[in-house]
C-alpha cells in the first residue's frame, strides 16, 4: 500500500523536484511528470494502452477548455497595452493622492488586482512595481506592495483561467464551487489589504488606513462574489479590481496627503476613460452573453460534447461513462475574451492609439507569451488525467486521508499553496491538486466546496511566492539577483495569509459550513 | 522583429509549437481509434503524443 501510495506520488514528487531544484520551467517539468504517469500507470496500477488512449481524448477537451481562456485573455491584454492603455491608467493614479499608504492600497492593491483581472502572467507586479518604485517606495517594498495586493484576486483574476482549471479539473458545475470559493478570497482580500498597508507605511498605517481598507476590501470582495455566484466569474475579478479603484478614487479627497509633487499635473480624463473602454466592452458583452436568454441559448448550442464509454483498469478501479468536458464554442469565456478583443481593437484604432503593424505585434506578441504556458498546461492537464483515471490519484487521496484525518481542512489551503508555489501558477495548482482534494474529501465526508475553495485560495495565496513570479517582480523593479531578499519579506506575509484562510476553513467546518 | 527572425528564440517557439501540437492533435484520432478497435493506430498515435512531451522537454 505505502509503495503504490509512493508510486501515485512520484510523477508529481518529480514535477516539484524538478522546478525547485534544478529551476525547470512547467512547460519542461510538464511532459516529464506525464511521461512518469504513464509508466506508473501501466506498469503498476493496471491501466490499458485504451485507457491511456482515451485519458488522453479527454484531456485534450480539458486543456482547450482553459488554453482558449489563458490565450483570449492575454489577447486582450495585448490588445489594450499595445494602444498604451494600460500605460495611461497607471500614469493617472498618482495624481490622485500623496498619501503613500493610500497611493499602495490604489495602485499595488485596487490597480494590481484589476489588472490581475485582466491579464495576469506576472502583469499586476510587472506594471506597477515601477509606478512605485517612481513615487518614493524603495524597490523592495516595491515589489511586495503589488504581490500582496493581487494575490487574493488570482483565482477570479486572468478572466477567471485559474476557476475555470478547478472546474475542469473536478468536473463540478462552477455555480457549485464559485460561493465558497469567492466568499474565501473575499476574506483573504481584507487580509491582503491590511498588509498592504503594513508594508508600505507600516504599523501605524494599519490604524489610520483601516477604514479604506475595510471599505475596498468590502466593495471589491462583495462584486467579486456577487459576479462570481451569478455565472460571470470569468469577470468576477477583473471586476472587483474595477469597483476598488472607482471607489478608490472617490475617496482619495480624504487621503490626499501632503501634495509635493504631481500637485500641478492635470488628469486627462478623456484618455483615461478611452484607455478603459477596452474593458467596459468585455463587461458589456459579458452581461449580454450570460443574462439575455435569447443570445445565452443561440450561442451556446454550437458545443464540443464528446461522449466516453466506461473505463477500468486491470486492478479493477473504474470511471463510469459520460461526457468530457462539454466546451460551448461560441458562449465560451475564450470566445467572450475574443468578442471583447476584437471590439477594444476596433475602438482604439477607431481613436489612433496605435501604430503601424500594431495588429502584427498583438498577434504574434500574443502567441509567443503563451506558448510555453500552453504546453505546461496541455502536459499537466494530460498527467492529472492519467493519474485520476489509473486510480492514482485515488490512491493518493485514500493515503492523504487516513494521514492527517480531521486536521485535513487545515492541511488544504497549504497543499494548494505549495502546488502554486512549485508550478509557479494556481492554474496548474489546480490542475494537479484539485482532483486529490476532491478524492481526500470525499473520503473524509468533508463539503467539497470547501475543501476546494481552500485549495484555490491557497493556490492563489501562494502563487504570489512563486520563483517566476519573484523574479519577474524584482526585475521591473531593479531589485534583479535579489530575488532571495523579495521572497523572505514576502514569506513572512504569505504564511499568515495562508494560516489565516487554513484557520477559516477549519473554522467553516465546525459550524457546518463544509 | 528582424532580430527575431533567425534567433534561437524563434527556433524555440517553433519547436514547442511542433510539441504542443504533437501533444494536442492525436487526441482527436485517438478517440476514433480506440472506438473502432485500431490497436496499431492507437499505439502509434500515443507514440506521437509520448514525442511530442519529449520534444516539449528538450526544447523548453
Amino acid at each position: 500500500m505505502i509503495v503504490d501510495w509512493v508510486l501515485a506520488f512520484t510523477p508529481i514528487l518529480l514535477i516539484l523536484f524538478l522546478m525547485i531544484r534544478f529551476q525547470w520551467g512547467a512547460a519542461k517539468a510538464g511532459p516529464a511528470g506525464w511521461l512518469v504517469a504513464v509508466v506508473v500507470a501501466a506498469s503498476r496500477f493496471g491501466a490499458g494502452i485504451n485507457l491511456l488512449a482515451l485519458s488522453q481524448a479527454k484531456a485534450l477537451l480539458l486543456t482547450l477548455d482553459v488554453l482558449l481562456i489563458i490565450w483570449a485573455a492575454f489577447l486582450l491584454y495585448r490588445v489594450a497595452d499595445e494602444a498604451g492603455a494600460i500605460g495611461i491608467i497607471g500614469d493617472a493614479l498618482p495624481h490622485l493622492t500623496a498619501d503613500r499608504g493610500m497611493q499602495a492600497l490604489l495602485i499595488g492593491w485596487a490597480f494590481a488586482s484589476f489588472l490581475q483581472g485582466v491579464g495576469g502572467f506576472g502583469v499586476p507586479v510587472a506594471i506597477t512595481a515601477p509606478l512605485l518604485v517612481g513615487l518614493g517606495f524603495s524597490p523592495l517594498v516595491a515589489v511586495l506592495i503589488p504581490s500582496l495586493g493581487h494575490a487574493w484576486a488570482v483565482t477570479f483574476g486572468s478572466l477567471a483561467s485559474s476557476f475555470q482549471a478547478l472546474i475542469a479539473a473536478t468536473g463540478l458545475p462552477g455555480e457549485t464551487l464559485a460561493p465558497m470559493s469567492a466568499t474565501l478570497l473575499g476574506l483573504a482580500g481584507f487580509g491582503c489589504g491590511f498588509m498592504v498597508a503594513h508594508a508600505a507605511d507600516g504599523w501605524k498605517a494599519l490604524r489610520r488606513l483601516a477604514l479604506p481598507v475595510l471599505l475596498l476590501g468590502t466593495v471589491m470582495g462583495v462584486a467579486q462574489y456577487g459576479l462570481a455566484t451569478n455565472g460571470l466569474w470569468n469577470i468576477g475579478g477583473f471586476g472587483g479590481g474595477m469597483v476598488g479603484l472607482v471607489v478608490g478614487i472617490l475617496i482619495t479627497p480624504w487621503y490626499r496627503g501632503e501634495r509635493s509633487q504631481n500637485s500641478g499635473a492635470r488628469l486627462d480624463r478623456r484618455s483615461v476613460l478611452l484607455a478603459f473602454s477596452g474593458y467596459l466592452a468585455l463587461i458589456a458583452i459579458t452581461l449580454i452573453v450570460q443574462l439575455i436568454p435569447p443570445v445565452r441559448a443561440f450561442l451556446g448550442q454550437f458545443a464540443i460534447r464528446v461522449s466516453f464509454p466506461e473505463m477500468r483498469t486491470s486492478l479493477g478501479f473504474l470511471t463510469p461513462a459520460g461526457y468530457g468536458r462539454v466546451i460551448p464554442l461560441f458562449r465560451h469565456a475564450g470566445a467572450i475574451l475574443g468578442y471583447a478583443s476584437l471590439i477594444a481593437y476596433l475602438i482604439y484604432k477607431q481613436t489612433g492609439m496605435y501604430q503601424a503593424g500594431a495588429a502584427q505585434r498583438i498577434v504574434s506578441g500574443t502567441i509567443r507569451r503563451v506558448m510555453s504556458s500552453s504546453l505546461g498546461i496541455a502536459a499537466m492537464v494530460a498527467m492529472a488525467v492519467v493519474m485520476s483515471h489509473s486510480g492514482m490519484t485515488d490512491t493518493l487521496a485514500r493515503g492523504l486521508a487516513g494521514a492527517v484525518g480531521s486536521f485535513f481542512p487545515l492541511a488544504s489551503p497549504w497543499i494548494g499553496a505549495l502546488g502554486a508555489f512549485m508550478t509557479g501558477s494556481n492554474t496548474n495548482s489546480n490542475v494537479i491538486f484539485a482532483m486529490l482534494q476532491k478524492r481526500t474529501a470525499e473520503l473524509l465526508g468533508y463539503g467539497l466546496p470547501l475543501i476546494l475553495a481552500a485549495q484555490t485560495a491557497g493556490g492563489a495565496i501562494g502563487s504570489v511566492v512563486a520563483p517566476t513570479k519573484i523574479i519577474v517582480g524584482a526585475s521591473t523593479a531593479g531589485m534583479a539577483g535579489k530575488e532571495g531578499t523579495v521572497l523572505r519579506s514576502l514569506l513572512v506575509y504569505i504564511a499568515i495569509l495562508i494560516a489565516g484562510i487554513a484557520l477559516l476553513v477549519f473554522a467553516f467546518t465546525k459550524v457546518g459550513l463544509g | 522583429m528582424s532580430e527575431h527572425r533567425n534567433s534561437p528564440g524563434r527556433d524555440r517557439f517553433r519547436l514547442q509549437t511542433i510539441a504542443l501540437s504533437l501533444i494536442l492533435l492525436p487526441a482527436l484520432p485517438l478517440y476514433v481509434m480506440v472506438n473502432a478497435g485500431f490497436l496499431w493506430a492507437t499505439w502509434i498515435l500515443m507514440g506521437l503524443i509520448a514525442g511530442g512531451m519529449v520534444l516539449g522537454m528538450w526544447v523548453s
